[in-house]
């Protein structure tokens, strides 16, 4: 490598360091803060030196934080699992026995993406009312599902095509049953598949906020409600709202630092390899 | 008696057997793709569809309170319609929406098209530094994230203000960011092109990776400029992607609700109604659920109209791609 262009790696490796500061600082500070005492948390100027404590932190864990995540839990794992029950099937069909209108299908999930599902509030509230599923977690559990489907199928059905269709024919040929077939062969090779399928599916609806806060109201609340019923104290809990960001942000972390490149995949539904 | 009823029991399953075998290998045949598709689509249909056909039926109701609780609307054609596009309220609740979406698509896309090509030019070191910070934004929750940069902005004890006033931009103590709704919508922006970026930019990124090498290099030869080689080689290999996230964006940012409503207190004032916030408080705050309706309609079809040739292409792009 010639001399400029190794030093004007370096000049462009210090705007990186400069980039990566500013654009993580906001997550830092919050980690940071988690770690305080109250006091400390809402002082001005901000207090950089400190004793570090995990006082915030037990306190919202042994406090009213624990069913709020298990209701987040529940929708997150419940709503995945629909979604690969339901999508596999669908997926299979599209990608390995594609019929006359399996275009017209696909086009038919991929376009529900592009609807502002914001939309059907109203009408999805009043229809919850009816079913008496207002403040009941399986009402989440069908609307997360639906809204992670179309996706689900999608790339679902990306991983399939990538099978060798030979495998399938010499299965046939041997006489296996389409149980076996399913079993047997599609779920170990798209394993990876499933994982990041899931992976994204789960994600979602543990942020999702909108129809939680609207179709759910102490029973069902999910964990993204506890942090917004937190900043009505204003000034007075900031530590304890970092810890109990901090934990709440912690599965999704996790997981997105285990996928991100399926994530994208997923997300790009499939422009991206 | 037992035994004969039993034993009927036994032969009647067996012939039930058999029907189930002969009819499994006729679905096998003809319907199983059909029976396999159906499932996942009722379900789209049922939860997504019927919805929105209800949203065009209560877009034509009176709907209010006393409705509500009866269950039952009244009809009044196309009333709603008229009464929002007479509101001059709704009319600046478009045009924000509308600035709002063009100017947060256009900065979180340029911003995060330089952090990815950044990501090409600095040590391979801080390119991991750099991807790890993008990934740990990206994976805060939405929720925390607003928490964290409302009380960054927070009158009081905000940081900035702190450092504002620190650095000399002036005296920033207990400035209120949400008094003057140019001020706000900035710090909104803010926040949601901070949580975008992160997004676009990786995605941005693993695409960069797959512009053919050989081609930027026999550009490189020819004597061409780094601005020349991006525009001529660079942006036609990541096209298809670009739109994909042009209209991604669009439809993200067009439908924004969660940075502006937990940015205000839940109580944001008239000045931030962005679309999506003014159909929420029509229907849940004033009681006005046709009204709220006819809004997620306008709401549904500005939306159509603004992405209908992104989606077109993005939809042919990904067949391209997928198939």
């Amino acid at each position: 490598m010639s001399e400029v262009a190794g030093r004007s790696k370096v000049l462009w490796s210090i705007v990186g360091w400069l980039v990566v500061f500013v654009f993580f600082f906001p997550v830092l500070w919050m980690w940071l803060e988690g770690f305080k005492t109250e006091p400390q948390a809402a002082s001005t100027p901000p207090t950089i030196l400190f004793v570090p404590t995990l006082a915030e932190f037990q306190e919202v864990l042994s406090g009213d934080f624990p069913p709020f995540f298990i209701n987040s839990a529940i929708a997150s794992i419940g709503s995945t699992l629909l979604v690969l029950v339901l999508g596999l099937p669908a997926a299979y069909a599209l990608a390995i026995r594609p019929v006359k209108r399996s275009r017209d299908v696909l086009f038919f999930f991929i376009s529900t993406r592009f609807l502002p599902f914001a939309a059907s509030l109203v009408p999805l509230y009043l229809l919850a009312r009816d079913l008496q599923l207002l403040d009941n977690i399986l009402a989440l559990v069908l609307i997360y599902t639906t809204i992670n489907l179309p996706l689900g199928v999608w790339l679902l059905r990306s991983f399939l095509l990538e099978i060798p269709h030979d495998l399938f024919e010499a299965a046939r040929v041997d006489g296996a049953s389409f149980h076996h077939e399913i079993l047997r062969i599609v779920v170990p090779l798209i394993a990876p598949g499933l994982a990041a399928t899931s992976l994204i599916c789960l994600i979602f609806s543990w942020n999702e906020f909108f129809y939680a806060v609207n179709l759910t109201s102490s029973v069902a609340a999910t964990a993204p409600l506890f942090l917004v019923s937190f900043i009505s104290g204003r000034g007075l809990f900031y530590a304890k709202l970092a810890a109990a960001a901090t934990l709440a942000s912690l599965p999704v972390l996790l997981a997105g630092w285990i996928a991100q490149r399926q994530l994208i995949r997923g997300l790009t539904m499939g422009a991206v390899k | 008696m037992r035994a004969a009823g039993s034993i009927g029991a036994a032969s009647a399953r067996t012939r039930s057997r058999v029907g189930a075998s002969s009819l499994r290998s006729l679905v096998a045949r003809k319907g199983l793709p059909y029976a396999l598709i159906a499932p996942a689509t009722v379900v789209i249909l049922g939860v997504l569809g019927w919805p929105l056909l209800d949203l065009l039926f209560l877009s034509t109701q009176h709907y209010g309170l006393r409705e509500l609780f009866q269950h039952q609307g009244r009809f009044v054609g196309l009333q709603n319609f008229a009464n929002i596009l007479a509101d001059p309220q709704f009319k600046y609740v478009v045009e924000v929406t509308l600035i709002f979406t063009a100017v947060n698509v256009a900065l979180s896309m340029t911003l995060a098209t330089i952090i990815a090509l950044l990501m090409e030019r600095v040590s391979s070191f801080v390119r991991v530094l750099l991807g790890a910070g993008l990934v740990f934004v990206w994976a805060t929750p939405v929720i925390p994230a607003i928490d964290l940069w409302q009380w960054m902005f927070d009158y009081e004890f905000g940081v900035i203000n702190w450092l504002l006033t620190r650095v000399g931009a002036g005296n920033y103590i207990h400035h209120n960011w949400f008094e003057n709704p140019v001020q706000g919508f900035t710090v909104v922006t803010v926040v949601v092109v901070w949580g975008a970026i992160p997004f676009l930019a990786l995605t941005l990124h693993a695409g960069l990776t797959q512009v053919p090498k050989e081609l930027i290099e026999a550009a490189q030869i020819d004597g061409a400029r780094a601005l020349q080689i991006f525009r001529n080689v660079t942006l036609p290999t990541l096209k298809p992607l670009l739109l994909v996230l042009l209209s991604l964006s669009t439809i993200w940012d067009f439908q924004v609700f969660n940075q502006v409503w937990v940015m205000l207190n839940q109580r944001p004032n008239e000045n931030y109604f962005v679309i999506s916030v003014f159909s929420f408080q029509e229907s849940f705050r004033v009681s006005q659920f046709g009204l709220g309706s006819a809004v997620a309609v306008v709401m549904v079809a500005i939306l159509m109209i603004i992405s209908f040739f992104y989606v077109r292409q993005t939809v042919r792009s990904i067949n391209e791609a997928g198939a």
